[in-house]
């Protein structure tokens, strides 16, 4: 039966707003409070084991030698699993840059400190860990890259040497007459960036409780997954099982931010379990483990900017050359931070011409992932900055200027250079609203006796284009071959009347469960309970 | 491998006995052998509060308190605040106030916004931060969480502005 999705609450056949932007509390607040909230590491199966991972103390270095029987000897393991197991069972796992991964465990080198090399399972997580301590590593180290302007010359240590280089990515994207801008620019304004490397870091860190049926070769993975059905087909291609004997449940969050992958983790307590016979294991990222080798790092970049002004103020041309330093692999996907400013590049401005020279670089460090809606806020802070020393160099108030060069309102739908189309928007309204509402004109008026004093007195007016999460056209650049998400959203009405959503998504702390109960009230006219 | 030891202790006014390592941390032992999986585990060395649990009324972390060193101890976890499934008051201002997100810390932060209003049932300012200090959230919440302690020191010192029903029904 086909539906028809309302666009607005006007459109909702019943109700209309009675739930909807209404102070509500949050359906799912008495769970949490009491402490029963399912987070993956209350969760208990029957016969469960508990893994602990070996990790990589080198940055770069070559495995001479591996012995875990002292491991298995120890009572209470069960099961160890090095890179020859990952041989076996399991591909590289999927990249961004695509070609640019390895293996779960480290089959001949690791190539950042923390790399997994080898893990256990056992009784419980003290015996595992205690396992890893007999686990005989014999490391060469080989030279490593932190830099990745070092890891770009001839001669540099080679973190894949088939690939003869380290770029993984060279890609530039000229929209419009960029040179002709700049060429033809009263004023230009260019400044050097460096972004530093940061994170995510929930409270709770990423978990997994693993079962591999070893008899019909299904694999049913509980954890802490952020857009589970991804985690679910990644996962069915690393071990070359039908997407439909993989089967991922995501439990609430204690926080997420975007660094709640545990990549690795997942395939390792996978394998573990189908070496245990199909026994559960659970593996619950320790907090040094996530902070050194987590899903939880990103964006470090070196970025170069350039704004062309012509006469009146307007800018005419953004010309951005990025160096981001992914890390050791492509497998956290943190290259899609670099594709997704595409989606709002110019920002709220009508730039016609504009230019992205993107460079991406491996090195010797933790491969970097998703944080925070995945990259604008770099690409913006860039773009707003040179909007702020244009304001300083020709002397206009830096809320005159991006007044100036705003979107008008009457020009929506609009298409920016790179190729989004932006549906609406009243920008000056935004910004004449926020310039009220922090009084703008007091602050000044304060900052210049403030500093007249000698005072510091920051005053700053910024404006950004944040796109949602999923810009698939944008990710295509640095070769995300999917479109479209795969979490879906099913609503039924049993024989009682009752009416179940079924969601694709976990708790992470938005209260996206009273949302939803909002929405479907008003939609069904009815009261949630 | 160490022998066992034997130690006896109260959780929420029910008394247990087990038998422990000696390197069994408290929180482990609530959480894994005794199954009061509320009482969360963060940092794991005693920094973001978490794992905080009342011990004779005192708030103490649970992940670096050996289990072995709780014997004979009187323990309160968050699954002891709210027995019969009514909201206790200090959860009820959290849940008007806001004063929480994901929810992963909110346990650590009840017990001890539990001790702070035993103490002191009118708490200063400085009172409230100085023991919200001792407490992480990663979602940022902690102007709301503020609200939360105020709004808790009232309903205690008047029970009539307190006790509201839990749930969806609520919604609206």
């Amino acid at each position: 039966m086909a539906v028809e999705i309302p666009k607005t609450i006007a459109d909702f056949p019943n109700s209309g707003s009675r739930f909807i932007g209404k102070s509500v509390k949050r359906i799912e607040d008495p769970q949490l409070l009491t402490g029963k909230a399912e987070f993956i590491d209350n969760l208990v199966l029957p016969g469960m084991l508990h893994c602990a991972i070996l990790r990589s103390p080198h940055a770069h270095a070559r495995i001479k030698l591996l012995d875990a029987s002292k491991a298995l000897e120890l009572p209470g393991v069960l099961a160890v699993v090095t890179g020859e197991d990952a041989l076996a069972w399991a591909n590289p796992g999927y990249t961004l840059p695509v070609g640019w991964g390895c293996h779960c465990l480290a089959t001949e080198k690791v190539r950042f400190v923390g790399e997994p090399v080898a893990a256990v399972a056992a009784v419980s997580r003290y015996v595992a860990e205690d396992a890893l301590e007999l686990i005989e590593v014999d490391y060469e180290t080989l030279p490593a890259i932190a830099d990745p302007f070092e890891a770009m010359k001839p001669g540099s240590p080679l973190l894949f040497e088939e690939k003869g280089t380290n770029v993984m990515l060279a890609r530039k994207f000229t929209w419009g007459e960029v040179d002709a801008a700049f060429a033809a620019a009263k004023t230009v304004v260019s400044e050097k960036f460096r972004w530093h490397r940061l994170g995510a870091n929930p409270l709770e860190t990423f978990g997994v409780v693993a079962q591999w049926d070893t008899t019909d070769g299904t694999l049913t993975c509980h954890g802490a997954f952020q857009s589970q059905s991804h985690m679910a087909l990644g996962r069915a291609m690393t071990f070359s099982l039908p997407s439909n004997k993989v089967r991922f449940i995501s439990h609430p969050h204690g926080g997420s931010f975007g660094g709640k992958g545990g990549f690795r983790g997942t395939e390792i307590a996978s394998m573990l379990s189908r070496k245990a016979g199909g026994r559960p294991v659970k593996w619950i990222e320790d907090r040094i483990e996530y902070l050194s080798a987590g899903a939880g790092q990103a964006w470090d970049r070196h970025y170069e900017g350039s704004i062309a002004l012509d006469a009146d103020g307007i800018v005419t041309g953004f010309a951005v050359k990025l160096v981001d330093d992914l890390g050791a692999t492509g497998e956290a996907y943190g290259a899609v931070s670099c594709a997704k400013p595409l989606a709002s590049f110019t920002g709220p401005y009508k730039i016609a011409a504009a230019s992205y020279d993107l460079t991406i670089v491996g090195t010797n460090k933790l491969p970097t992932g998703a944080y925070r809606g995945m990259g604008p806020p770099p690409h913006n802070w860039v773009l707003e900055s040179l909007i702020d020393q244009a304001a300083r160099q020709l002397g206009v108030d830096p809320g005159e200027l991006r007044r100036r060069n705003y979107i008008p309102k009457d020009a929506f739908p609009y298409t920016i250079p790179s190729g989004n189309e932006y549906d609406s928007g009243d920008y000056v309204a935004a910004l004449d609203t926020a310039l009220a509402m922090s009084k703008y004109p007091e602050l000044r008026a304060a900052q210049a006796k403030a500093r007249a004093a000698g005072k510091l007195f920051g005053v700053s007016v910024v404006s950004t284009i944040e796109p949602g999460v999923f810009d698939w056209n944008a990710y295509a650049i640095v070769g995300a071959e999917s479109t479209g998400v795969p979490e879906a959203v099913t609503v039924s009405l049993d024989l009682l009347g009752s009416i179940t959503v079924r969601l694709g998504f976990s708790l992470e702390g938005q209260g996206q469960y009273t949302v939803v109960a909002q929405v479907l009230a008003d939609y069904f006219g009815t009261t949630p309970r | 491998m160490i022998a066992k030891r034997s130690i006896s202790l109260t959780v929420n006014g029910v008394r247990y006995e087990a038998t422990v390592e000696p390197r069994l941390t408290l929180v482990d032992l609530l959480r894994n052998e005794l199954g009061l999986t509320g009482t969360h585990v963060g940092c794991e060395h005693g920094v973001c509060g978490a794992c905080t649990v009342l011990i004779s009324g005192k708030a103490v972390r649970s992940c670096i308190l050996l289990a072995v060193q709780a014997d004979g101890a009187d323990i309160t976890t968050v699954e002891g605040l709210s027995p019969s499934g009514q909201l206790h008051p200090i959860q009820q201002a959290f849940q008007e106030q806001h004063g929480l997100q994901c929810g992963f810390c909110t346990p650590g932060f009840l017990l001890s916004v539990k001790e702070l209003l035993a103490d002191h049932p009118d708490p200063t300012d400085e009172q409230i931060k100085e023991t919200l200090g001792g407490n992480i959230c990663r979602c940022t919440g902690y102007q709301s969480i503020f609200a939360a302690v105020k709004c808790a020191a009232r309903k205690l010192a008047d029970p009539a502005a307190g006790a509201l029903a839990t749930g969806v029904a609520q919604v609206g």
